[in-house]
């Protein structure tokens, strides 16, 4: 029971960053190598207000806000430019250490936590059960599940699935992609403001944490399939099933090289994503 | 100063001499001063790692995020196999070296089928294992408190105490090493290879190359070169831990190689001297320090792939404005022609191929039969399936059924490039040219497949490999002048009109001296006075004795440059003989018009 907590508690965590990492690699086939730095520097913006209720919501916004500039500062020029997507993702890794060195110059760089929302705990199963990781899971799963309704069974999904597909073709049915452009990394931005919000409440957040959240995040991603929400969010439900079991069970102190191999596994077995169709795969 | 740079981006050969010459300089100048002796030789480790990633990222485009696991591997590799196996520094870095070189080739090749970005997250996600593994790993690597007191290299009674000017020689004389081996690199057919990876992968195949296999020969290599400077670190420093190789190392090895420009023999040395001109900034900005990293990368990438290099070679070219290689005016007179009389003679042999997708039955039980020095036309409307026939035939997609046989053998067609070197060579429907490259070094790739050197020959540029390239290099010109485009020869590709990289591609193909060839649409697109050349170099394709496969719309010039027409509908030959007899057969009307009844109804 205690190891399915901490895979749910884990996974609701990550999954509003990958599904944030997802959602923009949908639209303009660019891996955010900044999200990591994003969640962390919103997470020391949350604890700043010690996560109280108009500070989260103040940094949900400040979250879509650090998106749209990371969007007009490092992707729209490039793009303009025609640079081709591993020089944007490059751009991306430029605005995370731009954004990591104005988090320590306005918060510091010692490790932050917050209060919880809750005080108190449950025992169920003979397992001592907090109210915040309760709610830290019901708020990750639900926001990822909000989203990905959002973006996958709406018009607007459809919508931004058509800019995707043909920017130009888009335009001839009156669409503004650089609307949806916009709107992708401003909800990416608030999906990382969600996991920094969690993981300030759960434990502790700090400038070396952003590298864990991107890695965790992305492999999660690519694993589950980067082109679909959901695959993406199961992904990252599949990396923390296989981390709390071996920390649990093999070696505490390995943490990333389990999940490397079981990347490479999936990358052999299914290139597309373990929870991807072949048929809207396009990373070979 | 424009000029300056002028002089040097159009002859780098200047530059490649006055490394040396610079080198020696440098190190007689800072001789006396500890500090810079430190900056010099901190540059020197920097400049070998960048290198590494060029080779990998800017030539190749391989988007690897390994090259820091690959120094740290390297690093501890040689500090290891001096301390527990008491080897000597000269033993132990060609052994990190190794180490390094060979866990390179067998982590690429598990995932080098993989995209760009694709190939970057798990190149990250093995650097972060790597680095977790160091640190834990505390027996041979000593975990997080890392190792120290190595030992200097030494020979005979000069000790190379890292920090010393004796140190700095020799990481100057291991620079000097890089420089020329990336500069034969950029130089060589391995070079125009790596290029045509990250550019035009398709092209590879095309012109018999095996992509698989000079991914993972370049990963190999960059993946040696950064052990080599983790070797030349550990070294330096006499002690290593797990914070040498992180993510901000990482970062600074992008950046150095993004700033230089990707991909250019220059970039890692400008980025490297950019690099520590910022460092030397960053010592007076504090923490502000990453905020000017960042902005300098988010500009850089904005600007372009190229960074420095490419920034100076725009604005050379906007103040040159002298006109570029698209004059059509001849270039100066080639050189004797080279006789073509290896022109080998087979007759290809389509029997009962059939292509399903699916339940989409594209190609249905085609024979076809192609001899030496003939032009068979191949028509159909849209969806007839002559496309996919070729696929099938040069392996590019795999056929249900049926075989195919050149000179009545079997070919066995699992693999495009494996198809080429059996002697059958094809064109696409859109040019699969090299944007970056020469049309000359275009056709030049097509040569590849008769190279004597291998591919480890190739990369250091010695005599056969130049000689190799020599007889290359006259023969492209040849073909190009065969042609009729030979004026051309050193135009960039990206920049020829559409029907000279038409020809282009025809004469790459030729190249490959196949015994048959198969065009796919090379009409398309091309002006009346173009469609005419073609047909002229069909002709002379035709005397060279060559058995041709043509594929295109436009019925009558088909119909002139053949000796046999076959028509295609819905997956199935139809009509097949002479053009005259075709064209006015019942069938191949009803299949472009329709039936007499069908229009009736």
């Amino acid at each position: 029971m205690q190891t399915i907590l901490i895979i749910l508690s884990q996974a609701g965590v990550l999954a509003p960053l990958a599904v944030g990492v997802a959602l923009v690699y949908r639209l303009s086939k660019v891996i955010n190598f900044a999200a990591g730095t994003m969640s962390v520097f919103l997470g020391y913006c949350a604890a700043s207000f010690d996560n109280s209720v108009p500070g989260v919501i103040i940094t949900l916004l400040l979250g879509c806000l650090v998106g749209v500039v990371g969007y007009l500062t490092s992707v729209l020029p490039a793009q303009y430019m025609k640079v081709p997507p591993v020089g944007i993702a490059l751009a991306t890794l430029g605005f995370a250490l731009a954004l990591q060195a104005a988090g320590e110059m306005i918060f510091g760089g010692s490790a932050e936590a917050a209060n919880a929302w809750v005080e108190g705990a449950v025992q169920f199963a003979g397992v001592n059960l907090a109210y915040q990781r309760l709610i830290a899971i019901g708020i990750g799963i639900g926001i990822t599940v909000l989203v990905v309704i959002v973006f996958d069974r709406t018009m607007i999904g459809r919508t931004m699935e058509a800019c995707a597909g043909d920017e130009n073709l888009a335009q001839l049915y009156g669409i503004r992609p650089r609307g949806f452009h916009l709107l992708a990394w401003g909800v990416a931005g608030a999906c990382c403001a969600v996991t920094g919000i969690l993981q300030v409440g759960l434990a502790s957040i700090s400038g070396p944490l952003s590298m864990q959240l991107l890695n965790l995040a992305i492999i999660g991603a690519v694993l589950g399939g980067i082109g679909g929400l959901a695959a993406s969010s199961l992904g990252v439900l599949a990396v923390a099933t296989v981390t709390a079991v071996c920390q649990q069970y093999v070696n505490s102190n390995f943490v990333l090289t389990p999940i490397l191999i079981l990347l490479l596994l999936g990358l052999l077995v299914r290139p597309q994503g373990i929870f991807q169709s072949k048929l809207t795969a396009d990373r070979t | 100063m424009p000029a300056l740079f002028a002089r040097v981006t159009k002859s780098p050969g200047l530059v490649h001499l006055a490394i040396p010459v610079v080198l020696v300089l440098l190190v007689l100048t800072a001789s006396n001063n500890d500090y810079w002796i430190f900056l010099l030789t901190s540059a020197a480790v920097a400049y070998v790692l960048t290198a590494s990633f060029n080779i990998v990222f800017g030539y190749a485009g391989l988007f690897s995020m390994a090259s820091i696991a690959f120094y740290g591997i390297g690093a501890y590799a040689s500090v290891y196999a001096e301390l527990h196996w008491g080897w000597s520094f000269w033993l132990a870095t060609p052994f990190g070296v190794l180490v390094a070189a060979a866990i390179g080739a067998i982590v690429i090749m598990p995932v080098s089928h993989l995209r760009d970005i694709f190939l970057a997250i798990a190149t990250l996600a093995f650097a972060v294992a790597v680095s977790e593994i160091i640190a834990q790993w505390t027996s041979v690597t000593g975990g997080t408190g890392g190792i120290y007191a190595i030992t200097p290299p030494s020979s005979g009674e000069l000790t190379f105490v890292g920090g010393s000017v004796s140190f700095l020689w020799l990481c100057v004389a291991i620079v000097w090493a890089v420089v020329e081996l990336t500069w034969r690199i950029s130089r060589s057919a391995y070079g125009r290879k790596l290029v045509t990876l990250r550019e035009t992968p398709n092209a590879l195949a095309g012109s018999g190359i095996d992509a698989g296999k000079l991914r993972i020969s370049v990963f190999a290599l960059s993946s040696g070169l950064a052990g080599l400077a983790g070797s030349m670190y550990a070294h330096f420093q006499l002690t290593i831990s797990p914070e040498a190789f992180s993510f901000d190392r990482l970062i600074q090895l992008l950046l150095a190689t993004v700033l230089g420009g990707a991909g250019t023999f220059l970039g890692p040395i400008l980025g490297v001297i950019a690099l520590v001109a910022m460092a030397e900034i960053g010592v007076h900005l504090g923490r502000a320090e990453n905020l000017v990293y960042g902005l300098a990368v988010v500009v850089l990438m904005s600007v372009g792939r190229q960074g420095i290099v490419g920034m100076v070679k725009s604005l050379v070219s906007a103040r040159r404005r002298t006109p570029g290689p698209r004059s059509d005016q001849p270039a100066a007179a080639p050189p004797e022609p080279i006789p073509v009389d290896e022109q080998p003679q087979a007759s290809l042999e389509i029997r009962d191929v059939s292509v399903q997708f699916g339940g989409v039955r594209a190609v249905h039980g085609v024979s076809l039969r192609v001899d030496p020095g003939r032009v068979v036309g191949l028509v159909g409307p849209n969806g007839a399936g002559k496309t996919s026939l070729f696929n099938a035939v040069t392996g590019e997609v795999a056929s249900t059924s049926g075989e195919v046989l050149l000179s009545g053998e079997t070919l066995d067609r699992h693999r495009p490039d494996a198809v080429r070197r059996a002697g059958i060579a094809r064109t696409f429907q859109l040019p699969t040219l090299v944007p970056h490259l020469t049309l000359l070094e275009n056709v030049m790739v097509g040569g590849e497949i008769r190279s004597k050197a291998g591919l480890a020959r190739q990369m250091v540029y010695g005599g056969a490999t130049r000689r190799d390239d020599a007889d290359h290099r006259a023969e492209a010109l040849h073909l190009l002048n065969e042609l009729g485009i030979g004026h051309r020869a050193d135009g960039r590709a990206a920049e020829q009109p559409y029907g000279v990289q038409r020809l282009a591609e025809i004469a790459r193909n030729l190249m490959l001296r196949p015994s048959v060839l198969l065009l796919d649409e090379p009409g398309a697109g091309l002006t009346t006075e173009e469609r005419e050349e073609l047909r002229a170099v069909l002709k002379r394709l035709r005397e060279r004795g060559l058995a041709t496969l043509l594929i295109d719309h436009n019925i009558a010039f088909v119909a002139q440059a053949s000796d046999h027409l076959a028509v295609m509908a819905q997956g199935e030959l139809i009509v097949e003989g002479e053009p005259a007899d075709v064209l006015a057969h019942n069938r191949v009307i009803e299949a472009y018009l329709g039936s007499a009844g069908g229009a009736r109804v």
